[in-house]
């Protein structure tokens, strides 16, 4: 059928099917802008403007807009001239990926067409569709204020990061400066109702700005902004091939079962379908899927295709066929004959004699103990535990319970496979590790790894479900099949069934201390669930135990670990990496020993926790690598004091002693608190994380940057162009970033582990260096200086001592061009023997209504070090998105599961992520600290925002109500249960 | 979706039943589409309401007079409302969803979870059903009783709300803007009479008495056991009588 449209001013005719919703038409006509999200309308990325109206265009028939008006984000710049909505956008910092920033600027236009002057709820009413999994919404609100005021014709509102001048090198305590002593605590405000105030600047200067930075420091605007917010053709499924098929799995409804036989005929005899893959076809080699570096640790329990099953959602078969809709069908007509066995899904009871054994085929290797479903032991061991509990004045044992949750990366994974014209194996994908995908893909392809290039481009968000080979074989096995190119995308309700998700563990601590709050023996032991494989189980686990074991220093500590098989979906890689568990019980826990201690909660973790100087003591028994020499890390730079008076600060700690805010009187079931966790960090995996960077001149001054490195929405591109542009003495639009592609940019692990900023950003400031050099011997020569020193790039320009100067455009072009002709360029890799932790203080204020046990959370404020903010925007939004995040892992998320294993609530709404219209209000603030091993001071700040949320809202809700709840999350039904156990609720 | 083969907008009610009463082909009502294209699996044939002209919003008599295909934005704004029952409408969903889905549209879908469903309730709504022989009015509890054999091949057109009396609504859910797990709206009519509808307690909202709340048997899910939505459904049942006397 036709429709007869308006789309941004232009009459149009679109053929569609009945069927067909309005995203699949609009994008087939050239409109990327709209992106999918769900099939159900609840991310809103596919948000258009239906006669001015903000609709979902995947629920809505593309029928259905026949005779209407629609506009898309595509319709609003005209030429180089941006809509002030889209410059507010860039200039705020309100994007992340970009993914979902059309549908936002859309979001916004209907708003500010109809009310030019809207308050902050009716613009965070307007937002309430979009579902943003990365800015915390703050920043885009702070957008959407300013181009109304902008549109309005006032002067902005300004909104600047809460940014604190780099404390130096310390001495003998941590860089405490005239704030932050043990006695004083500062007067505070009263936290107010959730409102976006302007950032001021901070009250106080901890030490002298150190040298002066043009670049570096300062917020710029991300480099792929502009594409981003105009909704430009960028993502992996934006890409277009003559002759392309459309993949699609078929995945097990049984939690555990054998496939005894697979009929395909019926499928393969479907007009349309070109092949159907399963393990019957397909052949059987071993590997580990999560995208780590070489070699991957075993066990190695997947096959592309296996026959057996071991979780609702396990691959079963793939079809590619002309259509999607034929793919679907094709699905349908496979026949799949299964023996169902036995499954287990709870970690605890999957170790005990008897259990369903999961992995019971015979060529799996390298699993602890496949028969008790154990994948993995961990031990770590420094002192001696027993001799520390025996010396003990007390000892304390807790038992925590942490959950699975889902990454929800808007954008699914999704992948593009074609083959070149040289016959090499192209995979488009959705992807944070390019170069461990290549690897790995190799073999389970039959191909070496010479014929297969692997391209990342715009990634709408990963989060660590994207450090995994998840799809990219599939896609392969098919194009390798048809020969044809193959688009495989996961479904919604595949990512939540079929991707990866956080480790649900069990987790006990043991801790002796001496009256004084000495720490003087911990024991954790662990059991983690990693689901029917192990993919990151073992690292995982083993970053809980250097997590939960690094923050205080205690003599004797020991991390006992066991990762267990289960038959739930597959955990794997979630932003944080083990680390959100592991605060979650040990700040519990912390607060519970202060608490029977009687001392301020406070003053005991200050007595313990970490300062610079100190051992990190468990941390070479818990590393990536075997090491040959023990070495044991000092910390070398923190800002802990700081960040928890700043906290303090921010949320209004005092008020947690008042019985009047506590208890209002005028709401009887109202209980309110404040609580608060320390956080602490690594910045990479040392001895093991790589990143490189190549770098060269053209013309007219300007530079390629290639970087293995991935910007998945992080902002990664920028903050290593900013430390590019710094070294050259160049503006950021002078550096031409191009990431990743396994046959264009250098080798890099990956995004992932907190690493790109420290150990991508080192490698691009080292091979920036180089080119700098270069170019000095250069201008030394033209200026007819004897030698170069003393030559300074600044402001484009080489600049002699003697006040000449030359552009960087002559000097490229008497390079390229004109005398001694050569090519400036550079490369340079990095490997850290360091992994410098960053510092944080969590803080939230929570109201609970005891009678329900409805925790409302109010504010979130954290106060974060990490290191020299290479750029103030990225990093205060990387917090915010951070902690939105772990709101959600603390209060709301959660992969429920029918008795036979069925997920209850694979589809968002049911899965509850914050929405815009009910986030707390968010307070960042960063505390800045000189790391001497960082790129100009640089340390980590991606996952540290994921960690002091659980424990915080922990605590918050003990100090409202008296309760102590060891399970998240805290959710009504959970919080009211613990209260009438406690004989509080009412 | 995938399934369905045709598209139909009609023009005129009686084109529009026509086309739900051909036999052998299962064909659906389609108002604004945030269920129907999200969820339907097995329907063929989708008729489009949305050039009826059931759009217009009339007050009269006190009363509230809502073209079954008016959106809920357009009640969340509506001056003439009850302030709980724009509430409610608002709390249907998030502002894209509110832009699409239409009033009949959210009634004949019954989520249980509705608060706009129970604000409705308690307004003691009456919709109007046409069909092939012609139109019926009846209450919305008896409309919700029925199910789906409410409407057979007809098609809701109108909603009629009262816009008096005092209300008031609480509820409880896992975060602020979160579908509610259990929800209760009162109204104190200007007779002194008691309404009281809960959601999350049975298939659908429902008007119940408030001395009977404590004997419900709510359907249990992971949100709410059936015991704790029971306890729920007393407490929140407290609350909003308290706040009307």
């Amino acid at each position: 059928m036709e429709i007869h449209v308006t789309i941004n001013g232009e009459a149009k005719t679109l053929t569609c099917q009945p069927h067909e919703n309005l995203r699949v038409v609009l994008r087939r006509a050239g409109y990327y802008s709209l992106r999918y999200g769900s099939d159900t309308g609840e991310t809103g990325a596919a948000a258009i403007l239906l006669d001015g109206r903000l609709v979902s265009a995947d629920i809505l028939l593309a029928a259905q807009a026949d005779g209407h008006s629609i506009e898309t984000v595509e319709g609003l710049s005209r030429g180089t001239q941006l809509h002030p909505i889209q410059e507010a956008f860039m200039r705020t910092g309100a994007i992340q990926s970009g993914y979902n920033t059309p549908a936002m600027v859309l979001a916004a236009k209907a708003l500010l067409d109809r009310n030019p002057n809207p308050t902050e709820e009716e613009i965070r009413d307007t937002l309430s569709g979009i579902l943003d999994r990365e800015t915390g919404y703050l920043k885009p609100v702070q957008a959407i204020m300013q181009a109304a005021a902008i549109l309005r014709g006032e002067e902005p509102p300004v909104f600047e990061p809460n940014v604190l001048t780099p404390m130096p090198l310390p001495g003998a305590d941590e860089g405490g400066g005239p704030v932050g002593g043990e006695e004083e605590m500062p007067d505070v405000g009263s936290g107010g109702p959730t409102t976006t105030a302007t950032r001021t600047l901070p009250k106080f200067i901890v030490a002298p700005p150190f040298r002066e930075l043009r670049v570096v420091g300062k917020p710029e605007v991300k480099v792929d902004a502009l594409k981003l917010v105009k909704g430009n053709p960028a993502f992996v499924d934006d890409f277009e091939i003559r002759g392309m098929l459309h993949a699609k799995l078929l995945t097990s409804p049984h939690a555990h079962a054998r496939i005894l036989d697979i009929d395909d005929s019926e499928a393969r005899a479907l007009p349309g379908v070109h092949a159907v893959i399963h393990y019957k076809n397909i052949p059987r080699v071993r590997y580990a899927s999560g995208g780590q570096s070489y070699p991957n640790p075993k066990p190695w329990d997947q096959v592309s295709f296996d026959n057996k099953v071991r979780h609702v959602g396990d691959r079963v078969a793939a079809v590619a066929a002309e259509t999607p809709e034929i793919a679907a069908e094709a699905i349908k007509r496979i026949r799949v004959t299964y023996e169902v066995l036995p499954a287990v899904f709870d970690e605890n009871e999957a170790i005990k004699e008897g259990a369903p054994v999961i992995h019971d085929e015979p060529d799996m290797e390298g699993a602890y103990d496949a028969a008790h479903n154990i994948s993995h032991r961990i031990h770590a061991a420094v002192g001696d535990v027993e001799k520390g509990f025996a010396e003990a004045d007390y000892v304390f044992e807790h038992t925590y319970r942490v959950h699975q949750v889902q990454q929800v990366p808007i954008e699914p994974h999704i992948c593009i496979g074609y083959w070149d014209a040289d016959e090499r194996l192209v995979l488009r994908t959705s992807t944070q590790v390019p170069f461990h995908v290549r690897r790995m893909v190799a073999p389970l392809l039959g191909l070496p790894v010479k014929r297969i290039r692997v391209i990342k481009p715009r990634i709408g968000g990963g989060f660590g479900a994207k450090q995994e080979m998840l799809i990219e074989d599939i896609v392969g096995h098919l194009v390798i099949a048809t020969g044809r190119p193959v688009r495989l995308e996961l479904s919604r309700e595949e990512e939540f069934r079929s991707s990866r998700s956080r480790h649900a563990q069990t987790i006990h601590y043991k801790t002796g201390v001496k009256k004084d709050g000495t720490l003087v023996a911990m024991k954790m032991t662990v059991i983690g669930n990693t689901g029917a494989y192990a993919t990151h189980g073992l690292t995982v686990q083993t970053v809980t135990g250097l997590r939960g074991l690094s923050t205080y220093n205690c003599p004797n500590k020991e991390f006992e670990c066991l990762v267990v098989y289960t038959n739930r979906p597959v955990a794997g890689a979630y932003r944080g990496y083990g680390a959100p568990q592991a605060h979650f019980a040990l700040e519990s826990h912390m607060e519970e020993i202060a608490e029977a201690l009687g001392m301020d909660v406070i003053a005991f973790k200050r007595k313990n926790w970490v300062k610079v100087g100190d051992p990190l003591n468990i941390a070479p028994y818990l590393g990536e690598r075997e090491s040959d020499t023990i070495v044991v890390p000092v910390v070398q730079s923190s800002g802990l004091s700081e960040c928890v008076v700043q906290g303090m600060q921010a949320i209004g700690w005092e008020r947690r002693q008042d019985p009047l805010w506590k208890a209002p009187p005028d709401r009887p079931h109202i209980r309110r608190g404040i609580g608060m966790a320390v956080c602490m960090h690594g910045t990479a995996i040392p001895g093991l994380d790589m990143g490189a960077a190549s770098i060269k001149i053209n013309d007219d001054g300007s530079f390629n940057l290639l970087i293995g490195a991935t910007d998945l929405g992080t902002g990664a591109d920028t903050v290593l162009a900013q430390i590019a542009a710094e070294v050259l003495g160049v503006p950021l639009e002078d550096i031409i970033v191009y990431s990743s592609d396994t046959d264009l940019t250098p080798f890099d692990v990956g995004a992932y582990a907190s690493s790109t900023t420290y150990i991508s950003g080192t490698a691009v400031k080292k091979a920036a260096e180089d080119l700098a050099a270069q170019i000095r011997e250069r201008a030394a020569l033209m200026l007819g200086l004897a030698d170069e020193s003393g030559i300074v790039l600044r402001d484009r320009r080489a600049w002699a001592p003697d006040g000449r100067s030359l552009s960087l455009a002559e000097i490229a072009l008497h390079a390229l061009h004109q005398a001694h002709q050569r090519q400036f360029m550079a490369s340079a890799s990095y490997l850290s023997p360091d992994s410098p932790p960053p510092f944080g203080a969590q803080f939230a204020e929570v109201e609970v209504d005891i009678e329900t046990g409805q925790v409302t959370v109010t504010q979130l404020a954290m106060a974060v070090d990490c290191g020299v903010a290479i750029n103030p925007l990225t990093a205060t939004g990387q917090v915010e998105g951070g902690m939105t995040q772990a709101l959600g892992y603390a209060h709301c998320e959660e992969m429920v599961y029918d008795a036979q294993g069925r997920l209850l609530n694979p589809r968002l709404g049911p899965y509850k992520i914050y929405r815009a219209d009910e986030m707390p209000k968010l307070a960042v603030t960063l505390v800045q600290t000189l790391e001497p091993t960082g790129p100009f001071g640089a340390k980590a700040i991606a996952e540290i925002p994921k960690d002091g949320v659980a424990p915080a809202l922990a605590n918050a809700i003990y100090n409202a109500t008296g309760v102590r709840i060891r399970q998240i999350p805290f959710t009504p039904e959970r919080v009211w249960r613990a209260l009438r156990q406690a004989g509080v609720a009412g | 979706m995938g399934v369905i083969r045709a598209y139909y907008r009609p023009t005129s009610l009686s084109e529009a039943l026509q086309l739900l009463a051909r036999p052998g082909v299962t064909t659906a009502v389609l108002a604004g589409g945030t269920y129907l294209n999200a969820h339907a699996e097995g329907v063929d044939e989708v008729v489009d309401l949305q050039a009826l002209g059931l759009d217009n919003v009339l007050l009269a008599d006190g009363y509230l007079h809502i073209g079954a295909m008016t959106r809920v934005q357009t009640l969340v704004e509506l001056d003439a409302a009850p302030p709980v029952l724009r509430q409610a409408a608002h709390r249907e969903g998030p502002n894209t969803f509110r832009h699409q889905g239409t009033v009949g549209g959210a009634i004949v879908c019954a989520d249980p979870e509705s608060e706009l469903l129970a604000a409705l309730l308690v307004f003691d709504t009456e919709v109007t059903v046409q069909t092939s022989a012609g139109s019926r009015t009846l209450t919305l509890a008896a409309f919700l009783a029925d199910g789906p054999t409410a409407l057979s091949s007809g098609i809701l057109t109108a909603v009629k709300v009262a816009t008096t009396g005092l209300a008031a609504a609480e509820r409880v859910a896992r975060t602020p803007a979160d579908t509610p797990i259990v929800a209760a709206v009162a109204r104190k009519t200007p007779e002194g009479d008691i309404r009281l509808a809960l959601c999350g307690v049975a298939k659908t909202p429902i008007l119940v008495a408030p001395e009977q709340v404590a004997t419900l048997e709510p359907p249990g899910d992971f949100r709410g056991s059936r015991e704790y939505r029971r306890e729920m459904a007393v407490v929140l049942t407290r609350r909003v009588l308290a706040r009307l006397s």
